[in-house]
């Protein structure tokens, strides 16, 4: 039985005119499967993971998590979230930032403190502990915030377009080491992104939507060996998934 | 290794320093002597203006003149200095702390919010300089501020013009959370006193901080204000030296028997035609405000760090 299953998810916003942001959202995530989630500007990306962490209540279908009610999940800290923008507590150093969820979680003895920083050197940043959000850099918060959303090990991980306020060549290297530390971690991860080649390049599947209301257009498997490399980008074979998940954006019918 | 080194490059520079470019210490003299300038120009203009549009020290003293008041009645003006920061202050303490405690009942609360809020608004439009005469008049009734009923109205009244800033500021303050941090704590199933504790407070205190800084000044008019009004002022301080042996402190009375704020002197001095009094116990209380003002300044950088200009 898959991890995580979305049966006919839909979702509206509240209000007079309730706009229907999902419709009729239906899949499935094998446990430690990497699945990217595109679609363009406003489809309801974020909106998906939102109904899938219990943080927004669907307005129809259903979301198990481990054959669970999501609010179940949510409530046993199975679900990990990053956000776009780190969204770290300026006034907590890196090193309290990544122990915040220990705090909650009342588990923020010697071995949570040795598991944060144990973590804050899988992210890469060994050294920068005490450092304050203010003085760290753009790319260096949000592997902070990645490093947060791993403490408490969720069986799940969500990541709502982590990179996409970063430069090109520091999105290159994170995804690099994304998928260093999700080999090390081994979580299933739904990873929302607008781009194409990141997508390709992380994933397992890449799931398209529509633009609103979103619906999936096209799931596409990634034929890519793992461990992936970046020269991998350069393969015909990437070039033609990158290709079909174009066309099925632009709501092309598909060749072949 | 070389990965470490390539992070280091990423540590962004602060950019004040970087601002400042090849002489930063410059930047920091820039900030000093330009108002000191302006300051310097407004206290010669002070001294030597009146004598040269022919207005005699009786009419308007000057620095020197005024300078020479504050010594002549410093045993008066001291004391008054220090009725003056005892009623600012406690008003100032107990203020705040009732306003804080009123916005952290508005953030548990909705409905507390919205019974109270309104009151709150409504006490404020009212003129400050009302309450005096109507809280002395309460508190001759209460047991335990019945002793001095006008010094219980002075600090009565600065709790009241205190109060106000702090409360709206802080209601605010717990609100302006990061909304993706409050997400996350939900997804950690954080209580809501976690949720108060560990994100709306921190985030309120930048808040908090604009606000102290406005009801220190604050504190100082609603001081003198209540004493203008009434002679009067809380001394427990004064009075406690005293007892322990020290009836004179720095040249003035700690414990006299009428006792009064320079809120109080001012009325004496202007009624006495004392014009060098009232100008010193002018420049006096001013200097105090700026004081406390730059105290709340002062403590803003070392509590709030991560919230500096910029």
């Amino acid at each position: 039985m898959s991890f995580l299953a979305l049966h006919d998810v839909s979702y509206t916003y509240p209000g007079v005119e309730g706009v229907e942001a999902l419709r009729d959202i239906t899949f499935e995530a094998d446990e430690n499967e990497f699945i990217s989630v595109i679609g363009p500007s406003g489809c309801g990306k974020s909106t998906l993971l939102r109904l899938i962490s219990d943080l927004l209540p669907v307005s129809g279908g259903r979301v198990t998590i481990d054959g669970k009610p999501s609010a179940e999940a949510r409530r046993k800290r199975d679900i990990g979230f990053v956000f776009q923008e780190p969204a770290l507590m300026p006034w907590r150093s890196a090193l309290k930032n990544v122990r915040l969820p220990l705090e909650v979680l009342d588990r923020d003895d010697e071995a949570g403190k040795n598991t944060a920083v144990g973590l804050l050197d899988l992210v890469g940043l060994k050294g920068f502990e005490t450092k304050r959000p203010d003085q760290l850099s753009g790319g260096m918060r949000q592997r902070v915030s990645i490093a947060r959303a791993l403490t408490y090990n969720p069986q799940l991980l969500l990541m709502d377009e982590p990179f996409g306020a970063l430069d090109q060549i520091t999105r290159d290297e994170m995804n690099q080491e994304l998928l260093g530390i999700w080999t090390r971690k081994q979580s299933t991860v739904i990873f929302v992104t607008h781009s194409i080649s990141e997508a390709i390049f992380l994933s397992d599947r890449v799931v398209v939507l529509s633009a609103r209301p979103g619906t999936i257009v096209d799931i596409m498997p990634v034929s890519l060996p793992r461990p992936r490399s970046a020269e991998m980008k350069r393969t015909p074979e990437f070039i033609q998934m990158e290709t079909r998940l174009l066309n099925a954006l632009e709501g092309r019918p598909q060749h072949g | 290794m070389a990965e470490t080194a390539d992070r280091t490059a990423e540590v962004v520079v602060p950019k004040a320093r970087a601002a400042a470019g090849a002489a930063p210490w410059l930047v920091n003299l820039e900030r000093l002597i330009l108002p000191a300038i302006v300051i310097a120009a407004v206290l010669a203009a002070w001294q030597f203006l009146p004598g040269w549009l022919g207005i005699p020290p009786y009419e308007l003293p000057n620095l020197s003149g005024t300078l020479t008041g504050l010594q002549q009645d410093w045993s008066t003006i001291g004391t008054g200095l220090l009725l003056t920061i005892q009623d600012a202050l406690a008003g100032f303490l107990l203020g705040n702390f009732l306003a804080i405690l009123g916005a952290t009942t508005f953030a548990y609360s909705r409905n507390m919010e919205r019974a109270f809020y309104p009151v709150a608004i409504l006490v404020q439009t009212i003129p400050i300089i009302v309450y005096v005469p109507l809280l002395a008049i309460l508190f001759a009734r209460v047991p335990g501020l019945d002793g001095n009923p006008n010094a219980s109205a002075v600090v009565g009244v600065t709790v009241l013009i205190t109060f106000f800033p702090t409360l709206v500021n802080m209601a605010v303050g717990f609100k302006t959370i990061d909304p993706r941090i409050y997400e996350f704590m939900v997804l950690l199933n954080a209580s809501k006193t976690e949720i108060f504790l560990k994100l709306r407070f921190p985030s309120a205190l930048p808040f908090l901080f604009s606000s102290l800084k406005i009801t220190a000044t604050l504190a100082f008019v609603g001081a003198v204000v209540g004493e203008w009004m009434t002679g009067s002022g809380i001394n427990p301080v004064g009075q406690l030296l005293a007892r322990v042996g020290m009836k004179s402190v720095l040249g003035f009375n700690t414990d006299p028997s009428n006792a009064a704020g320079v809120g109080g002197l001012l009325n004496l001095f202007y009624y006495q035609i004392d014009k060098p009094g009232l100008f010193a116990s002018v420049v006096a209380i001013s200097i105090l405000s700026i004081a406390f003002f730059g105290a709340m300044v002062l403590l803003e950088r070392v509590m709030v760090p991560w919230q500096q200009q910029r």
